[in-house]
């Protein structure tokens, strides 16, 4: 059932993962990230991004952009009890190429490109060449 | 206008075979080039001169098959071709730097303003990340600031842009 993303995302395969939504473009993985379903978010021309922050695709924008939700940049991925974790993951050349929400129980959520959401056990599962490296991880105090 | 095919030794694919296989038929019946590998278009290109001047001087080199008529048949299954690859290629993607780099999204760029009747019709049917390449080859943004990052918004702003335009 996700041999499809499997594919893709050849580290999936060795741990826990299932599917919770429909394929759908209405929202990416930036705006999942910022619990939002009716927006793509990027730094980009045309797309939205919050205001006051430089629409620059750099770690700095989105660390600044999260900001403005109450995240603060933290060590590392454990789950910490009270708290509200995303990762931003970057390429080899420090381009932020994806994010990922960490829920209460621990596991991760994503939103993959149009494709579906999934629930996937550590930021490391989607590590590869389409979204690079986990490499900065915010958190915030769940509410 | 004198319209340009290029080709290219990537893999098959049936579309584009069938697509180099009808255009060889048509347009060089009697040529060599009924074994050479994929063809592309170049849509924008005017080159002085006949036909006899240029294949020629290009089959040497294996690189330019010249059209001298509207390929506008073969241009809608090489959009949808090039549409399927950069879907397939970007389908996981978030960045929309990388779904916009990807080679089949450039190369439908590269096809210019004939190919966006094609991009709005194709949003008419279904949202995508077609305003870069919109915005690209039009040098116009119809999308309000407020509407940015809703694909379905933007998506009927460009359809609306192209009834006002008389594209679709």
């Amino acid at each position: 059932m996700t041999d499809h993303l499997i594919r893709i995302f050849p580290r999936l395969a060795g741990v826990e993962h299932r599917i919770t939504s429909p394929q759908t473009s209405d929202y990416n993985c930036i705006a999942w990230a910022a619990r939002i379903t009716n927006r793509n978010w990027w730094p980009a021309p045309g797309y939205y991004w919050p205001k006051g922050i430089p629409r620059e695709n750099t770690p700095e924008r989105f660390i600044e952009a999260f900001a403005l939700h109450g995240y603060a940049v933290c060590d590392s991925p454990a789950h910490e009890e009270g708290y509200e974790k995303v990762a931003l993951y970057l390429s080899n050349s420090g381009k932020p190429l994806h994010m990922a929400r960490q829920l209460p129980n621990g596991l991760w959520s994503s939103k993959l490109g149009w494709l579906e959401d999934i629930d996937h056990e550590t930021p490391e599962a989607l590590e590869g060449s389409d979204y690079g490296r986990a490499s900065i991880f915010l958190k915030r105090p769940r509410v | 206008m004198i319209n340009a095919l290029e080709y290219e030794d990537e893999e098959c694919e049936a579309d584009l075979d069938a697509i180099h296989k009808r255009a060889i038929e048509r347009f060089f019946p009697h040529s060599l080039w009924r074994h050479t590998e994929k063809l592309h278009f170049i849509p924008h290109v005017e080159l002085p001169g006949s036909i006899d001047e240029w294949v020629p001087s290009h089959t040497r080199t294996e690189r330019i098959l010249i059209l001298d008529t509207e390929p506008a048949e073969l241009r809608g299954q090489l959009f949808h071709d090039l549409k399927r690859r950069w879907k397939r290629e970007t389908s996981a993607m978030s960045s929309v730097e990388q779904i916009a780099m990807s080679p089949s999204y450039q190369r439908i760029i590269g096809l210019g303003m004939p190919i966006v009747p094609l991009i709005l019709r194709d949003l008419r049917k279904e949202p995508a990340h077609w305003f870069w390449a919109l915005s690209a080859i039009t040098g116009e943004n119809p999308v309000p600031e407020d509407e940015e990052g809703d694909i379905r918004q933007m998506s009927q702003r460009w359809i609306a842009w192209g009834h006002e335009k008389g594209l679709i």
